[in-house]
């Protein structure tokens, strides 16, 4: 056994404040005690129970098909995860905010539950006109710009894979990753702002494209403004008023990309998301059945 | 890892609520960035999942200044604010002054996540950013996990500085030895999960067989989490360190693996070993030993070159602490490099147990005199 320094086994204990406890959706260590028994002793009707949290299209039909080591949860069940982060919330928090977004030069971006529908429908469909399809992977090099998680949840609700790469990696890291996945699109930025600096991620992403074979278009997300490699296209979406997205194409040239406001068939696809094997990035959740 | 949809996104809509005992009218911030699992999970699908209303911030906690986080509180009247022991250690650093400039009196909950918290930084934190009266969740999960597994419940659960504590409900976490037998309290074991879960990695794409050997083989027929843990008297759980390859700096897993290949694709490097070494601030610092190739002259210069070649290879993230040079790396007999020697050596400067499988005993006398450098 590997000998660690139990540093820190005598801390004494500290209660929870009452005043917290009171409101608490779990309000004593009794009552987490009988909660946990209680999922020890049946844990299929526990998470049967859980399971009641998100909106499913089509009902489990088996909680748990456990052959050790491999799991299948909820299995026959059909959801969308897009669907059970946004259109879910339309109905009574419309206009709640959901994205509250400071650049670090703090200007702010403010997305309600409507406005990250919006925004999350048309990723979704510009990514179907460039032929991303159910179980492709998308890979996601992007900085911390409200476009990130937009981006994932279009990916999510179109039923493709999102592999998403840290913005700090090199492009040898960015190289390693794609190869792993076999991303077909890379959406990034045209940079990114840290500590006052610029972060030159279409840089270090034109550098990994040279050996990334398998991905067929980058989209580049206009953030700093620098000059940067592209071919400006627009997503259609002439019905409306707001400034059109840009998209750049590698290899394939695409003029317009169309682009409607039709919320696509939330239909749920086969079960996606991967990670490489690498311990430090993931990807999850995409399409939809488990 | 491959994890699929359902349960991954279930189990964590299911512990942000619980964890952070979210409610609608919560403004909820994590501070990791969306590239690491932690953003995913927690800022993106367990948060939204909820109907939350997320603070998203884009850039370094020290920009303009060292208080612009505690201004974003201040700001947007965060709620929850969920934050890695790395960060709070480095604000702790910095001085009280620039949390005590800013209103913090909307936070009601924080959270902790990527390492286990020491409790000098927890008493700073419950103190100095949760006015002492907000209670603090020490999270305990993993990439393969998917989300939160071990934190106490912030209305039920004391804390105790330092542990993860409990749990949560359906999770069947137990400290064991390799015989799969619980330890007794205060014993060092390994941390297991002893049932399926539902955000539970389902395999390593592609790779069935290393998913079974990785993860459910080391202890028969139960999820081995490749962290050595301990449990108290009252069952909790107090999460240590690795006790393999990987390499967590400022909370981000990083593999020595990657590591070594970046030193070894540079033209003057023959074989490299890469370990971690205890960091005040940063968890762990990463320490490479290094072999040259012949003729190649061990100095300053190329130390320097290498460690940009590793930051620029792989990220500044995985930029070593400190490179030091050796004449070969200790092997057992079959040829694989005694990372366990390395490690005391990078933590000690010397070694002690069982050396008897070395091909070259010389070789760790060499490599404890080796001249080491800091980051400059």
């Amino acid at each position: 056994m590997l000998e660690f320094d139990p540093h820190v086994l005598d801390e004494k204990a500290v209660a929870p404040p009452p005043e917290f406890s009171k409101r608490a959706h779990v309000k004593s260590l009794a009552e987490y005690r009988a909660l946990y028994e209680r999922a020890a002793n049946n844990p299929e009707v526990f998470w049967a129970e859980q399971a009641k949290l998100l909106h499913w299209f089509e009902q489990p039909l088996q909680i748990l098909d456990w052959k050790p080591p491999h799991a299948k949860w909820f299995v026959g069940g059909k959801l969308n995860v897009s669907y059970n982060c946004v259109d879910r919330h339309l109905e009574e928090h419309a206009n709640k905010p959901a994205i509250l977004w400071e650049a670090e030069d703090g200007s702010t971006v403010r997305l309600t539950y409507s406005e990250l529908h919006e925004r999350v429908c048309r990723f979704a469909n510009a990514l179907k006109s460039l032929g991303v399809k159910p179980g492709d992977c998308v890979t996601i090099y992007m900085p911390m710009i409200p476009e990130l998680p937009v981006a994932m949840l279009a990916c999510a609700r179109i039923g493709a894979v999102h592999s998403v790469i840290f913005g700090g990696f090199s492009a040898t890291a960015l190289i390693d990753r794609i190869g792993d996945s076999k991303s077909k699109i890379l959406i990034t930025a045209d940079g990114g702002f840290r500590r006052g600096k610029t972060v030159l991620l279409k840089e270090t992403a034109d550098a990994a494209l040279q050996h990334c074979p398998t991905i067929e278009k980058s989209i580049v997300v206009r953030r700093t403004g620098l000059k940067v490699g592209w071919k400006a296209a627009t997503f259609g979406g002439t019905t409306s008023k707001r400034p059109h997205r840009k998209i750049a194409q590698r290899r394939r040239s695409i003029p317009s990309i169309r682009f409607t406001f039709s919320t696509p068939a939330a239909r749920p696809e086969s079960p996606r998301a991967c990670c490489t094997h690498r311990p430090d990035i993931c990807s999850s959740a995409l399409g939809a059945r488990d | 890892m491959l994890h699929t949809s359902a349960g991954y996104l279930l189990q964590c809509t299911w512990s942000t609520r619980l964890v952070f005992d979210l409610r609608n009218e919560d403004i909820y911030w994590c501070t990791a960035d969306i590239g690491w699992v932690t953003g995913h999970s927690y800022i993106v699908y367990g948060p939204l999942a909820n109907g939350a209303t997320i603070v998203m911030y884009e850039g370094a906690p020290d920009s303009p200044r060292r208080d612009r986080f505690w201004e974003i509180i201040e700001r947007y009247k965060v709620t929850i604010f969920y934050t890695s022991p790395t960060a709070i250690r480095a604000f702790m650093a910095w001085g009280n002054e620039w949390p005590a400039a800013h209103n913090l009196k909307s936070l009601r909950l924080l959270g902790s996540v990527g390492e286990s918290i020491n409790p000098a930084a927890w008493r700073w934190y419950s103190e100095s950013i949760g006015g002492n009266r907000c209670p603090i969740v020490d999270t305990w999960w993993q990439t393969e996990t998917g989300s939160i597994m071990i934190s106490p419940l912030p209305g039920a659960t004391p804390a105790k500085p330092g542990s993860a504590t409990l749990p949560l409900p359906g999770i069947a976490a137990r400290v064991v030895n390799l015989k799969g037998e619980p330890v007794a309290p205060g014993e060092t074991g390994y941390l297991t999960i002893q049932k399926p879960w539902p955000s539970m990695l389902r395999t390593i794409y592609g790779d069935d067989e290393r998913y079974a050997r990785e993860y459910w083989s080391r202890i028969p027929g139960v999820y081995f989490a490749g962290d050595a843990a301990q449990c108290d008297k009252d069952g909790y759980i107090w999460v240590l360190g690795r006790v393999d390859d990987v390499i967590k700096v400022a909370g981000h897993r990083l593999s020595s693996m990657e590591i070594e290949s970046a030193l070894v694709s540079h033209p003057t490097v023959a074989e490299a070993a890469v370990v971690a070494r205890p960091d005040e601030v940063k968890g762990e610092a990463i320490i490479c030993f290094v072999t040259l190739r012949s003729g190649k002259v061990p100095d300053a210069e190329l130390r320097a070159l290498l460690m940009e070649h590793v930051a620029i290879t792989i990220g500044s993230i995985a930029r070593p602490a400190e490179i030091r040079f050796a004449d070969m790396l200790p092997k057992t007999r079959s040829g694989k490099i005694m990372r366990r020697l390395l490690r005391e050596v990078a933590q000690k400067g010397g070694i002690s147990g069982d050396t008897t499988t070395l091909e070259d005993l010389s070789v760790i006398e060499r490599l404890a005199k080796a001249e080491c450098t800091d980051e400059e």
